[in-house]
């Protein structure tokens, strides 16, 4: 736990592979979006689709299920 | 969600499998962790990690259940040609029916290199640009006018009837009507209508809480999971149906589902009902909805709503609507204006028989697809494209079928409105035809010969391997060790 606070959580930061593997086996629920990495462990609760389906993409690229199912896509036109 | 944002990665993503999955992380040591890097972390944890957690045959030989399968019917020959480089290690302790069945769609679909899964998402997302673009995820209000004449006409045919005493073709109705209804409620919980999430969510609850007596709250909890995570046997709900049908042999071992959080226990009714189950499909879907109420209401009273965030006041919405519905069918149909006790039972019957076709909709675009794992690092559009299947019909039996028969473009594009989905089909032909991705479609008629075979297929493995048990048992042949 300590050892992951020392990292700097600039949201510009580059993140390694290695070091979100890290974040997780910490119970951190971290997903990677558009290339940015998000920590959602805040949010998770507030998922108005539940807990399961972020559960699901802890560690993945979710890009497409996010901009597939999430009120992001209309935004952006 | 950007808030949530902390860091940025560099080139593009490798995917863990995630903890719900069996994924394992390790944990990150600042001063050994930078030299060894990605590298390892990659092929350890999320491919293996995949692979379902248990083997399936373990008290047989497997390798006689597989010769015997493959003389069976329905099982395709191309089964012999799989692509298994790393079988005999990584899949060691994979029974083989799991082993040949991955063989199999990786035989079918296009690989699972980094490369090629990236070429599918690109194309993808440029299709879903090209969509945007010309409008198809602008709303066809009114196709929406439309349906609400034929929602409206049912109704009023059902109260006309029901005043005049028929009561069985007023159940009729009544049972078109919820029929339906449930597809706008469908299009309501994916914002598929104003694509306002609050506006949606009111006239799904409206519906479907008010009008059907079902939870959609509890419907939108299980349909995100299945979306997400589409035929895959500890995961998706929408294909745990122990002990009524298991459409995969993996069932035929105790698993958790990760979605229940229990074990889905293969005991003595599941092992007797699995085994009928191509002959009880069309019985149990017929009394599908009484199950659906049934996972409505313990949705509602268990408290498995969303307490926080936008969503925090649905429950509360879809509480009053039960109170209606039970109000309206419960009290002024069936008790006040039913007679007596047999035209009441055969009301209720018939209105909850009469939207059957519904369940059987449902359930056809994935009962007979693939329900093999392929691991993480396939693409979101190749998983939903190999797990679903569509229904080719006239476009006039399109309001019979209501969006559901192009469910594998839903499953791509989940929040476009169902009424342009016949229009984008022709984009997503293209798309597949670029990708070589298969895209499976059926009449209707032939999509039910296929879930029937399927779950013949499996109730046939089940007898197979009972047969194996005993006569392994009946001969004192030990099985050896894995």
């Amino acid at each position: 736990m300590e050892k992951t606070a020392v990292r700097p959580s600039r949201k510009d930061t580059v993140l390694s592979r290695r070091y979100i593997e890290g974040l997780i086996a910490d119970g951190k629920h971290v997903i990677i979006y558009e290339g940015r990495v998000l920590k959602v462990d805040a949010f998770i609760k507030f998922h108005p689709g539940g807990e399961k389906p972020i559960k699901h993409m802890v560690g993945r690229d979710a890009t497409d299920e996010i901009n597939a199912y999430v009120e992001t896509q209309h935004e952006r036109v | 969600m950007l808030s949530f944002q902390i860091g940025r990665i560099q080139g593009s993503w490798v995917n863990f499998l995630p903890v719900i999955q069996g994924g394992k992380f390790r944990p990150y040591e600042e001063e050994n962790c930078s030299s060894e890097e990605d590298l390892t972390s990659q092929d350890n944890s999320s491919q293996d990690g995949s692979l379902p957690p248990s083997p399936i045959f373990d008290a047989i030989d497997s390798q006689s259940v597989t010769r015997r399968r493959r003389t069976s019917p329905g099982t395709d020959s191309s089964t012999s040609t799989p692509p298994t480089e790393d079988s005999h290690s990584k899949f060691g302790f994979l029974d083989a029916r799991t082993r040949n069945e991955i063989a199999l769609d990786r035989s079918k679909y296009p690989p699972l290199d980094f490369a090629c899964q990236e070429n599918i998402k690109q194309k993808y997302r440029a299709l879903n640009q090209r969509m945007l673009d010309e409008g198809l995820f602008d709303c066809n209000y009114w196709a929406y006018f439309i349906e609400c004449c034929r929602y409206s006409l049912f109704a009023t045919l059902f109260y006309v009837f029901l005043r005049m005493g028929w009561w069985g073709t007023s159940a009729f109705w009544l049972g078109c009507v919820w029929h339906q209804l449930v597809f706008t409620a469908h299009d309501a919980g994916h914002m598929g209508i104003t694509h306002n999430f609050h506006f949606d969510t009111v006239i799904g609850i409206i519906i479907a809480d008010f009008i059907g007596g079902l939870s959609l709250g509890w419907w939108k909890r299980s349909h995100n999971v299945h979306h997400i995570v589409t035929n895959e046997p500890e995961h998706d709900p929408d294909i745990q149906h122990i002990p009524f049908f298991g459409i995969s042999h993996r069932f035929f071992n105790s698993m958790r589902s990760t979605y229940y959080d229990r074990e889905m226990t293969f005991d003595v009714p599941s092992q007797f009902l699995l085994k009928v189950q191509n002959y009880t499909y069309y019985p149990i879907m017929m009394l599908a909805r009484f199950n659906l109420t049934r996972l409505s209401w313990e949705y509602l009273l268990k408290g498995q709503a969303p307490k926080k965030g936008p969503a925090w006041w649905h429950v509360y919405l879809e509480l009053v609507g039960q109170v209606v519905f039970w109000y309206w069918y419960g009290y002024l149909v069936l008790y006040k204006t039913l007679p007596d006790w047999s035209s009441r039972v055969l009301f209720l019957l018939v209105s909850h028989v009469i939207p059957s076709p519904l369940h059987v909709q449902i359930t056809l675009s994935h009962f007979a697809m693939s329900t093999a794992d392929l691991g993480v690092h396939e693409s979101f559009p190749q998983k939903m494209l190999r797990t679903t299947m569509d229904v080719d019909c006239a476009p006039w039996l399109d309001f019979f079928h209501g969006g559901l028969q192009f469910q594998a473009i839903h499953h791509l594009y989940p929040r476009m409105p169902r009424h342009n989905l016949r229009q984008a089909q022709k984009y997503i032909l293209e798309f597949c035809r670029e990708t070589e991705i298969p895209y499976a479609i059926f009449t209707f008629y032939d999509g039910n010969k296929e879930v029937i075979s399927r779950l013949g297929d499996v109730a046939k493995q089940l007898r197979i391997m009972e047969e194996c048990r005993k006569s392994i048992a009946e001969e004192g042949v030990f099985s050896h060790h894995h």
